[in-house]
């Protein structure tokens, strides 16, 4: 879904929470079909996660593959496709950390 | 309708016959209506089901709830009441009720407690969507509207479905073949339902190897994009008028005799359990026991069953079946007919359709004509009718955020 400007600079204030942290994937799925606004990040994965105790839900980065048990980081990443005239939404993804 | 005493109780309701009902001519894509054709439709045609001795007098109908997911963005229209109103001659006062895929069976409650109230005696609930103009990626967007927003973003609806599949799959080895179960069967249903979006009959090898779409969830796990409408018209009264002034007795319509709605948390990362829906236990748990039943006293039962996975967790959320078991008992023929307890007669979301503001209604629509008429069963040699005392249905906004069950006498 597409962040509006005033959900996306709402929401930026909350990435110092988790760019550079760890969690670990509780369930994932691979996702094959989406919204229009996502098409080239397809396919991508969809996980649970947890970090300190509480959970979350983030998308993979594109490309990778997650299991269940697999350490994460929390990385800031493009998460949406953009128009040339529209922003460039950035947001936090998984990455899987080796 | 037991009279609960302790303090938690739920508390005791007026008793609500269904006097009327009705589904649309046909749920799928139907590109020659338009959503206040749709509408049209269903106000007109369950004003004629009331009784097969003329049409109902709409002068009756006190006031009129419409459900509704998303008008807004699918048509550009959010004024779904005024769209409904006028086509009385009275305008009676009309509220659209809207909460996602639950926007129904909220309707529903919102009119039960109207007339609970006393505020009116005789209301018209119509539930509609028309989904098809927009293409199924385009679609997706709008239903993942459903999820928590800022959350869940990157999610899709069965995403967030998958994700309770692989819970429910970790915990207690539920298979490939058992959600498929779910799909032959009730793609088999929806053969004896003229109504229905599908007329098809799959095996398991075909749902087991339909496109993916969010693992383990394929094509033929997710129910589909579809238009329609229902509606039933809902009476605290004895009997009522029909056009041409004669009365219509109400003695043998069905009665809604339990409901239930509970809540929980929009996103899955918040909920306590991933392989139960809480909000289906607690809301189950009010609706029996404001009708005095069990899960046991059910015989027929129409589930939320947008994905496979969710008849799963509702026949085991519900009490038909132990947790865990739900996918080996559907497997096992347990939920069709000359089972335990049959689920989603009408081919349920995943065969009937699923326009996401009529299926709540549709859902107590057809199971009110299911205790009026029985359905026809095929036997060896023959068709007989089968006929039912009590009926369940359950409907679920989003992943499970918002859930409604209602309990039917005939």
């Amino acid at each position: 879904m597409l962040l509006n400007p005033a959900n996306y600079w709402r929401k930026n204030k909350n990435w110092n929470n988790f760019v550079g942290k760890l969690g670990e994937v509780v369930f994932v799925t691979r996702v094959e079909v989406t919204s229009p606004e996502l098409q080239s990040f397809l396919p991508y994965c969809f996980a649970i996660v947890e970090m300190d105790g509480e959970r979350y839900e983030f998308m993979g980065e594109k490309g990778i593959e997650l299991k269940k048990g697999d350490k994460v980081e929390f990385v800031f990443r493009k998460v949406s496709d953009s128009n040339n005239s529209s922003l460039i939404n950035y947001g936090i993804k998984l990455v899987l950390k080796k | 309708m037991k009279k609960q005493t302790d303090k938690n109780a739920v508390r005791e309701i007026k008793s609500v016959k269904i006097v009327g009902s009705f589904i649309s001519d046909h749920f799928g894509e139907l590109w020659d209506k338009s959503l206040n054709d749709l509408i049209k439709e269903a106000v007109f045609g369950v004003l004629k089901n009331v009784s097969k001795d003329g049409d109902f007098d709409p002068k009756e109908i006190e006031a009129v709830y419409i459900a509704n997911m998303a008008s807004g963005i699918f048509n550009n229209q959010l004024h779904l009441n005024a769209v409904v109103s006028e086509l009385f001659e009275h305008f009676p006062p009309s509220i659209r009720v809207e909460g996602a895929c639950a926007s129904g069976s909220l309707a529903m409650i919102t009119a039960q407690d109207a007339l609970n109230s006393g505020r009116y005696k005789t209301v018209m609930v119509l539930g509609v969507e028309k989904m098809t103009d927009f293409n199924s990626n385009e679609a997706t967007k709008v239903l993942s509207s459903a999820s928590d927003y800022n959350f869940e973003y990157g999610s899709t609806f069965p995403a967030l479905y998958a994700l309770l599949a692989k819970a429910h799959m970790h915990k207690y080895g539920t298979t490939r073949e058992q959600l498929s179960a779910v799909s032959v069967k009730n793609h088999a249903h929806a053969l004896t339902n003229s109504k229905a979006h599908f007329n098809k009959l799959f095996t398991l090898e075909q749902v087991s190897q339909s496109s993916m779409v969010a693992d383990p969830l394929r094509l033929l796990d997710c129910s589909p994009v579809s238009d329609g409408s229902s509606a039933v018209i809902l009476s605290t009264k004895d009997s009522g008028k029909l056009l041409d002034g004669k009365t219509v007795n109400y003695k043998n319509k069905p009665k809604i005799i339990g409901m239930g709605h509970a809540q929980d948390f929009l996103s899955l990362a918040n909920r306590k359990s991933l392989t139960s829906l809480n909000a289906t236990i607690k809301a189950a748990k009010d609706a029996f026991k404001q009708a005095g039943l069990t899960s046991k006293d059910i015989e027929v039962a129409e589930v939320h069953d947008c994905f496979t996975i969710a008849e799963i967790l509702a026949i085991e959320d519900l009490g038909f079946f132990k947790k865990g078991t739900g996918g080996q008992a559907t497997l096992d023929g347990q939920t069709t007919f000359g089972g335990k307890v049959l689920i989603n007669p009408s081919g349920g979301l995943k065969a009937c359709g699923h326009p996401v503001g009529a299926t709540g209604v549709k859902q107590v629509a057809y199971l009110a004509e299911l205790l009026e008429n029985g359905i026809k069963v095929k036997t060896d040699r023959s068709k007989k009718i089968m006929n039912f005392k009590y009926a369940l249905a359950h409907n679920v906004g989003g992943s499970g955020a918002t859930v409604v069950v209602h309990i039917l006498e005939k």
